[in-house]
């Protein structure tokens, strides 16, 4: 598998959270165990007096903290101290007056933040890097990595708890005075694994409202849910047997694509770009809905965003939550565009490889970002040349120029896709096979099925963009809409393949 | 700027982005709307309930379409039902490849034969089969039981068949049975609620198998008894191999069978079921006959020593005890008739049964068909 299970963790000493890892053995939204863990959590929360709305806040903190201890008790543990320290330092900031003396309780709530994300996540990544640099300098590198589990979600809280310092100490927002409010702004479980990535100002007031239940929520996380899981099921994974290969082997283009012909691995290329935006699009399109359903609102994070005509609106489309932290808290920091040509693409391509080694500790994924910096200078030069030329620009925004944009944007980007995985030297594999045009093995699976997949989103996509389905839900009556609903989780059940996958994302 | 130039925010719909029509301006939900919502959800959970269980319930009594290894074959043998006396061979992958039961009707023209071989199975699956089959008023006038000595195997775990006759395939009454027979009742009854209460999940190879099989991969279609003649027997594709063909797949089996052999034991579970299928049969006046199918010289040589004529032994017993014929036909063909040892080339399979019809179904009708 491109990215291996995330599951594999030591055993807790404690027999209570051993136990907790039976009952909870993966933290995938679409699997039964949630699903009644779920059910309890929820079942909880209404069922509490809506006047003990506090009760109701440390209930979803003990619940989001055993979400995590199910997976690994001491992780859990290490995630709650750092929060409780992010919140102390934040009432400490907001209590000093003295401009030095914010910037570095700031700076040391920045500096522990990174400084764990460091060491779990980029420390044998900066090692290894260092050991090949004196390899090649002719020294060896004796350097030991180390063997250590990853927290999961961790580039997500970390970013949340960093721009909570930050909006603090700009002043945007007041510290929170509220311990439980704040565990459930980092903790709450629908974001803590794999965002949406969500900012202190949007969440921490929904924490202090008194929640009521309400149909209409309850019916729109419903269709959030159904969507994710529908995106995750019956295209995400459908999509991975085209990329991964079959089991038990996993040989699939993308892994062995010595062995395929060069169609194939194209076709796998594609499936990959369509995989991993179900993938991700579903596990958001999930949490979204369970926080709906707990009465809490998480903004959208992804737009149609293979409907975009370029790769700046790409995105805008994409990954939302992750594209504004970047660039609010680093973009604009290091100058935004302000300071001319040169400045600005300087700071677009940094702070996009930056994006790309959030995403992983590998050259790899900061050369997928730097593909895409690359990707953007490329745009804004060429729009402010087609500017100039005024019978182009109106050919581009026409009706077909539209759709031509919109194939070079995807075309751009899931070539880009090639580079997004672990290993650099599978990418040149990939790449040198797709322009070697020699014969080799077919798909594993009749490529029918992924075609009609294709089409099928894409239609779906475009039924959507047009307000054709919006028309369909405002107007369509009940049994028609709970009809649709009963259907769209049937099919999902129904397509889904032999072997669930995890989710792409839960290994950053 | 484009893509990171600081946008105005925009105040966020709670909602798809296809659900911003149900908020009316001030924010407010019309009670109306509120209404509709919640017959929406209840309406929707309701339906995916009441699918469930309604597919749960019709595969429940149709064994046919929760286990199309035996649905397709089912429907071969329907097809061809027209009077004659019905000569019917259980067996596995071995049977399936073996048994041309086309060639014994070309020789016994007064006796429809069929072939009900499925891969993987052994005396407990033909004991389920059986009895789908005696509930369909399928009666043989002789039914040839062939044992596949691996499927002997009778481990701690269980047998070994539970790996392929899984609780999906399974109806509640069956799952009792196979339980019986050592079977772990906590999987196979878990699998088997699955199937009842989420068929959708359950079964969805069972149904995409059939409604669109090119989506799924290969060995999860069940096709083993579509891919047939009308007859049930199958051959492989090609039917001739090189050396190093065969001494390829010869190893593959090999390392398919050496271990189980080693727990296989003709005293196990499995055993008793062939004893109870054969008692059933004597019971409901079926004349039966218990086969014990070639075997390549290398293949033999996989066995412990003594093994095979020790289970050998053991099913004459068991048949002759259960008023049965047995017919040990281990040495009948040569190694090139074997394509990995085990599974015969057609004209292996020809062979086999022209000397199976000439030695074990001409004599059980020699007074009427022939």
């Amino acid at each position: 598998m491109l990215f291996a299970a995330s599951t594999s963790r030591p055993e807790s000493e404690f027999a209570y959270f051993r136990a907790l890892r039976e009952w909870l053995p993966e933290p995938f939204f679409q699997t039964q165990p949630f699903l009644i863990f779920f059910a309890v959590v929820a079942g909880v929360y209404w069922l509490t007096p809506r006047r003990w709305k506090t009760v109701r806040v440390w209930w979803l903190v003990i619940a989001s903290f055993h979400f995590y201890a199910a997976w690994s008790a001491e992780l859990a543990f290490l995630v709650g101290a750092t929060t409780v320290a992010d919140f102390l330092l934040a009432r400490l900031m907001d209590r000093t007056a003295n401009p030095r003396g914010r910037r570095a309780i700031l700076l040391t709530s920045i500096g522990m933040n990174l400084g764990i994300l460091a060491y779990f996540k980029y420390k044998n990544f900066f090692l290894g890097s260092l050991n090949a640099l004196f390899e090649t300098a002719g020294v060896p590198g004796s350097f030991d990595t180390l063997n250590i589990l990853i927290p999961f979600g961790i580039s997500f809280y970390t970013f949340e708890a960093i721009s909570y310092a930050v909006d603090v100490y700009r002043g945007k927002i007041k510290a929170e005075r509220s311990l439980p409010h704040f565990l459930l702004f980092i903790l709450f479980f629908p974001h803590l694994v794999a965002g949406p990535i969500v900012r202190a100002g949007d969440f921490l007031k929904q924490t202090r409202r008194i929640k009521r239940w309400n149909w209409v929520r309850v019916q729109v996380g419903v269709q959030h849910f159904l969507l994710g899981v529908f995106l995750k099921l019956a295209i995400a994974d459908r999509m991975a047997l085209f990329c991964d290969g079959l089991p038990p082997g996993y040989d699939g283009p993308l892994h062995k694509p010595g062995d395929y012909s060069t169609a194939s691995v194209w076709l796998a290329v594609m499936a990959y770009a369509l995989r991993i935006y179900a993938d991700f699009a579903g596990y958001s399109h999930m949490a979204i809905g369970l926080a709906h359903l707990l009465g809490y609102r998480l903004n959208k994070n992804f737009d149609m965003p293979y409907l975009a005509p370029n790769v700046a609106e790409f995105w805008k489309r994409w990954h939302i939550s992750l594209s504004s932290w970047l660039r609010d808290y680093v973009y604009i920091p290091l100058g935004g565009n302000r300071g001319g040509t040169w400045a600005t693409n300087r700071n677009l391509m940094l702070t996009m490889a930056l994006g790309g080694l959030w995403h992983g500790a590998s050259w790899s994924y900061v050369l997928w970002g730097v593909i895409h910096g690359a990707l953007l200078i490329g745009h804004r030069q060429f729009r402010a040349w087609s500017e100039t030329q005024p019978t182009l620009k109106a050919a581009l925004e026409s009706g077909l120029g539209t759709v031509l944009r919109i194939a070079v944007t995807f075309a751009a980007v899931s070539f880009a896709w090639i580079f997004f995985r672990p290993d650099l030297a599978g990418s040149w594999a990939v790449l040198e096979r797709m322009f070697a045009f020699v014969p080799g093995k077919p798909l594993d699976l009749n490529n029918r099925s992924l075609w009609y997949t294709v089409l099928f989103v894409l239609a779906c996509q475009v039924i959507v963009r047009f307000g054709v389905w919006q028309r369909i839900w405002a107007k369509a009556p009940p049994l028609a809409l709970g009809m649709g609903y009963a259907t769209c989780l049937t099919l999902a059940m129904l397509l889904a393949p032999p072997v669930g996958k995890t989710f792409i994302y839960f290994t950053f | 700027m484009a893509i990171l130039a600081p946008a105005p925010r925009k105040r966020t719909s709670i909602s798809l982005p296809l659900s911003a029509a149900v908020w009316g301006p001030g924010g407010e939900v019309p009670s109306k709307r509120r209404t509709q919502s919640a017959r929406s959800v209840l309406i929707g959970l309701l339906s995916l309930v009441g699918f469930h269980l309604g597919f749960g319930a019709y595969a429940e009594h149709n064994p046919k379409r929760k286990d199309p290894t035996f649905g397709d074959k089912f429907d071969k043998l329907a097809a061809r039902s027209d009077g004659r006396p019905l000569v019917l061979m259980l067996g596995s992958s071995r049977t399936l490849l073996g048994f041309h039961a086309g060639q014994v009707e070309g020789e016994l023209p007064g006796v429809r034969a069929f072939n009900f071989g499925t891969p993987a199975s052994g005396p407990i699956t033909h004991r389920v089969y059986l009895r789908r089959l005696l509930d369909a008023e399928v009666v043989p006038a002789l039914l040839l039981i062939e044992v596949l000595p691996p499927a002997l195997a009778d481990g701690a775990d269980g047998p070994g068949e539970q790996l392929f006759l899984t609780g999906e395939r399974l109806s509640s009454s069956e799952v009792d049975l196979v339980a019986r027979f050592g079977f772990r009742e906590d999987r196979v009854r878990s699998a088997w609620r699955d199937s009842v209460y989420a068929p959708a999940s359950a079964l969805r190879f069972q149904f995409l198998g059939r409604a669109v099989p090119s989506w799924i991969p290969w060995n999860l279609r069940g096709d083993w008894s579509r891919n047939t003649d009308a007859h049930g027997w199958a051959t492989p594709p090609r039917q001739t191999v090189t050396p190093e063909e065969r001494y390829e797949r010869t190893a593959n089996a090999d390392a398919e069978y050496r271990a189980t052999l080693a727990v296989t034991t003709p005293e196990g579970r499995p055993m008793r079921a062939l004893a109870e299928l054969l008692a059933l049969c004597r019971e409901r006046g079926i004349r039966t006959r218990v086969i014990a199918m070639p075997e390549a010289p290398t293949f033999r040589r996989l066995y412990p020593d003594g093994l095979s004529d020790r289970i050998a032994k053991s099913l004459e017993v068991v048949a002759n005890a259960n008023g049965a014929g047995f017919s040990d036909a281990r040495h009948w063909l040569a190694e090139e008739d074997f394509y990995d040892g085990h599974h015969l080339f057609r004209a292996g399979a020809e062979g086999f049964t022209r000397r199976l019809t000439a030695e074990a179904i001409r004599p059980h009708f020699a007074g009427g068909a022939k």
